[in-house]
């Protein structure tokens, strides 16, 4: 099939009256679900995966592509409201949305946020598209060794994270690199700090040990202060959100960016789904300007820089499915395991005689991304008026939340202890003024870091650090980090000459 | 205010869901029609998605029908500990009635038998239902690997790699069962899924992979990767060679072991103590809703085989399994070790190598100051005191890249 015909085949495929029916079935019932904290697209793919049994090759697939293709833009609902992560993607997009929040900017957090979102996920089809012809080389350029290395410039944001108190966030950066550690660890089958608990066994889940450094102690301090989430009243409702698009415009290069970012962490399989959103917010940190100073207490550009990387990782992870045939993410795997029921199969077909479906997959991408965001936009307001709730009523609710968040993650009653102790433990960070996100980030890279590491030193030995791509990044990461002491150095040397 | 509202309305939901379940605990009814008005929940060992999932909820979607007085069936993921935390639900939490069933763990009994840590169920308790379908293992190699089949691998001497999940996984254990057979593997753990596994072929990272047939042979192939050889049977592929074939027979027992939980693939029971008559209705439940038609044209489309197993031959599975013995079952917790006795050809780097004469030719062997036992004489020596020309008793791991010696005794 010539390229061309097989874009404008997929498009009048998916605009096909049920079919587009099917689409609009799909975002409805992802966004809902994922906007729950703790149920993600994949129970949304297995619960309607008997639909697909009586559905046509299409239909099947609008259906199933399009709850994946959205699943990055509802879950920022909580995140920004009540600092309750909706998914494992969206916990960067507490730092600053729920600040903003709390002065009273919901609704612009809210719609800066959903429109990143749509942008992010046109930005990921794009480059999918564009990428096709050279897929293979992309995936098969890097191994074990240069994941290790990009994952330590990821570590090496803690210093970013930590605001002003650089020592203290070292020290939680740490706790989050150690606290990664419990579980049975994967490449050697040892179990560490389990104590023989089954719970612990699996290693300390995200979405609990968030809920519990995040939303507890809001939690707390609603209830100690008696006031509502937000500090001012809400008579920006209209203009927020007309405020919130225009900022995703204006900040259209960090868009871009953070698209870029979340793009590579897509097609990198072995990166892990969780780090996406915290490369693109260290990312939007160390190179805005003003950022020092703005970001954690409530900036934009925060906000804009991680939903545009989720929803832009997704178009990426299609990247390694499609040259491969071998999906991907679990939820990828997922997908085409629902595809094969009508026929369709990743690899080599749909590159080259069903190339139809492949486009009709980058056209979902697109427009399910931007009907979701709309949709979104419309309950801006309904949902943004939650924060000036008194918390009589509202804490209840976000318990209520909170809890189940915790609990759906995987069904287990541990996960609720797990959030509980977090809880307590993330209020005394916040009263004795320790940052908080260097931990996740500890808790997120960490066992990504180990698991490169002894993989690369079981295929190499140390001799993995002399690989050209890693030796070259190793240097980099080496002067990045030492540069101040470099300059202060030099400096001091200079003074030394003149006197 | 709508917000209040949209409160109301979760909590007087939430109070005729609680109602709602309190009832259906009093309805308890007599034993012909137990089911009727009830709902059987099926816990699944793992996330949704994968193979566990789908086949409980093909189970889930068809079992309702074939039991009497239809009751609702319902899927509730259990993931945890590899399936542990399934099988101690299954085993003394839930209710003990009939009304709830799992797809458990395929290795449960194994795990059972090397008591691992956490385990607290006992497979031989449960009323076992049978298995939807088998499994079998496939050995995968990259398009320039210098093997083409398990007998070339086996005749190599030089180690080739192979990426595996980590110690605990099927593909780690079904991996390490070619260094039983004698052949030249080293894993590389820390790959986490098929395509993981898969990739670092292709970059070129290892030489090869096992994985289960179903998920990677055709995308192997379709890479131009070489499927070498099998564990478990393929009907469709009698070409390809078969492990057991090349196992000396001191390693049969274990093999034995291994092997046997693929043979029950996706296995399905329900508790302990439910009565022996409400165990037969779920027993031919499952095996009749295995044979209903639209669950085998579901199956199909889906792309997952369907092959009965009755409780009877997975009861006599899992009692093998529980009953090997401990010198079979030592095998997979030890590091594979190979014996010699021969001269010391060479001493190296001041005894951190020897060299010397193994059963496929010349053995380099690294000796470890901490982990190497040396003794000279009957006397514990240190490895700078080994010559070369000694006669000595050699004891090394050959699946590992420096085939480094636990023991070294020399007279």
């Amino acid at each position: 099939m010539n390229t061309w015909d097989a874009v404008w085949a997929g498009l009048i495929h998916i605009l096909e009256p049920t079919a587009f029916l099917y689409m609009m079935l799909g975002i409805v019932i992802s966004s809902t679900l994922v906007a729950l904290p703790g149920i993600g697209s994949k129970t949304a793919i297995a619960l309607l995966l008997p639909l697909a049994f009586t559905l046509d090759k299409f239909e099947a697939i609008c259906l199933i592509v399009s709850v994946w293709a959205v699943s990055n833009t509802a879950n920022s609902i909580t995140s920004i409201l009540f600092a309750v992560p909706g998914g494992s993607g969206s916990q960067a997009t507490i730092l600053d949305g729920y600040p903003m929040a709390r002065n009273g900017e919901a609704s612009r957090a809210l719609s800066a946020a959903f429109t990143s979102s749509a942008l992010g996920g046109i930005f990921g089809a794009i480059v999918l598209a564009i990428s096709l012809p050279v897929l293979k080389p992309l995936v098969i350029l890097l191994g074990p060794p240069e994941f290790f290395v990009l994952i330590l410039f990821g570590i090496a944001m803690v210093s970013t994270l930590s605001g002003k108190n650089k020592a203290k966030g070292l020290v939680i950066g740490i706790l989050g690199l150690l606290v990664s550690s419990v579980g049975i660890h994967l490449v050697s089958g040892i179990p560490r700090f389990t104590f023989g608990n089954l719970t612990l066994m699996d290693g300390l889940n995200l979405i609990p040990v968030t809920i519990g450094l995040f939303a507890i102690p809001e939690l707390i301090s609603l209830v100690a202060s008696g006031s509502s989430i937000s500090k001012m009243e809400l008579n920006n409702l209209d203009s927020g959100r007309r405020q919130g698009m225009r900022d995703s415009l204006t900040h259209w290069w960090l868009v871009i960016r953070s698209s870029l970012v979340g793009v590579w962490v897509g097609m990198i399989p072995g990166l892990g789904s969780s780090v996406a959103d915290w490369f693109a917010y260290g990312h939007a940190r160390a190179t805005e300007k003003g950022a020092e100073e703005t970001f954690g207490k409530g900036d934009v550009r925060g906000v804009i820089a991680v939903d545009s990387a989720t929803n832009a990782k997704e178009g990426g992870s299609l990247i390694p499915t499609l040259a491969f045939g071998i999906p991907g993410s679990s939820t990828l795997a997922l997908v085409f395991g629902g595809l094969l029921i009508v026929g369709v199969k990743p690899g080599k077909e749909i590159l080259t005689t069903h190339l139809d479906v492949t486009f009709s997959f980058i056209w979902l991408l697109i427009i399910a991304s931007v009907i979701t965001s709309l949709l979104c936009i419309i309950f801006i307001k309904p949902l943004a008026k939650a924060t000036q709730v008194r918390p009589t009523l509202l804490v209840p609710v976000i318990c209520a939340v909170s809890l189940v968040g915790a609990f759906a993650n995987s069904n287990n009653f541990g996960d609720i202890i797990v959030m509980a102790t977090f809880g307590v433990f993330g209020y005394w960070l916040r009263l004795h003024g320790w940052p908080r996100p260097p931990l996740l980030l500890g808790l997120v890279l960490g066992p990504e870091a180990e698991r490169h590491l002894w993989t690369s030193y079981q295929l190499y030995e140390w001799e993995f650090v002399l690989r050209p791509i890693t030796g070259s990044l190793l240097i980099l990461l080496i002067l990045i980090l030492g540069w101040p002491t470099l300059k202060a150095l030099f400096a001091k040397l200079q003074q030394g000459e003149q006197v | 205010m709508q917000f209040k509202k949209l409160v109301g309305a979760a909590v007087l939901a939430g109070l005729f869901g609680q109602a709602a379940i309190m009832s259906q605990v009093a309805n308890a009814g007599s034993h012909g029609d137990f089911y009727k008005g009830k709902t059987v929940t099926i816990v699944v060992r793992s996330n949704p998605g994968g193979g566990y999932d789908t086949y409980g909820r093909l189970i889930a979607n068809h079992i309702g029908k074939h039991i009497p007085g239809n009751p609702d069936v319902i899927v509730q993921n259990m993931p945890g500990a590899g399936g542990i935390v399934a099988a101690n639900y299954l085993d003394s939490q839930a209710d003990q009635d009939g009304t709830v069933l799992a797809i458990f763990d395929r290795g449960a009994a194994f795990t059972q038998r090397v008591g691992k840590e956490g385990v607290a169920y006992d497979v031989s308790k449960w009323n076992l239902l049978g298995s939807a379908t088998g499994e079998a293992y496939a050995y995968v190699a990259a398009k320039d690997a210098p093997f083409n089949s398990l007998s070339e691998l086996k005749a190599l001497t030089e180690v080739q790699k192979f990426s595996a999940t980590g110690p605990g996984s099927d593909s780690y254990t079904y991996t390490e069962l070619l260094q039983n057979a004698g052949m030249p593997v080293k894993l590389i753990s820390g790959y986490v899924g098929t395509q993981e596994k898969l990739l670092a072929i292709i970059r070129g990272e290892v030489e090869g992979t096992a994985g289960s047939f179903g998920s990677i042979a055709e995308q192997a192939e379709a890479e131009g990767l070489k499927v070498i050889g099998l564990l478990g049977s393929v009907p469709s592929r009698p070409e390809l060679q078969q492990l057991a074939k090349f196992m000396p027979d001191s390693q049969m027992p274990t093999m034995a072991v291994a092997v046997a939980p693929l043979a029950a693939g996706r296995p399905f029971a329900t508790t302990p103590n439910v009565p022996a008559d409400r165990v037969k209705i779920l027993q031919d439940a499952f095996a009749a809703a295995l044979k209903d038609p639209t669950l085998l044209a579901e199956a199909e489309k889906a792309g997952r085989p369907i092959d009965y197993m009755g409780p009877k031959d997975l009861a006599d599975l899992y009692g093998n399994i529980l009953a090997a013995s401990d010198e079979v079952i030592k095998k997979f917790t030890e590091t594979p070790v190979e014996k010699v006795t021969a001269k010391l050809d060479e001493v190296g780097k001041k005894g951190k190598v020897i060299k010397f004469q193994g059963k496929k030719g010349q053995v380099s062997s690294s000796i470890s100051k901490s982990r190497t036992k040396v003794s000279i004489g009957g006397k514990e020596a240190k490895r700078g005191n080994l010559k070369a020309g000694m006669e000595c008793a050699i004891e090394y791991n050959p699946g590992h890249e420096e085939r480094e010696a636990s023991k070294v005794d020399c007279k």
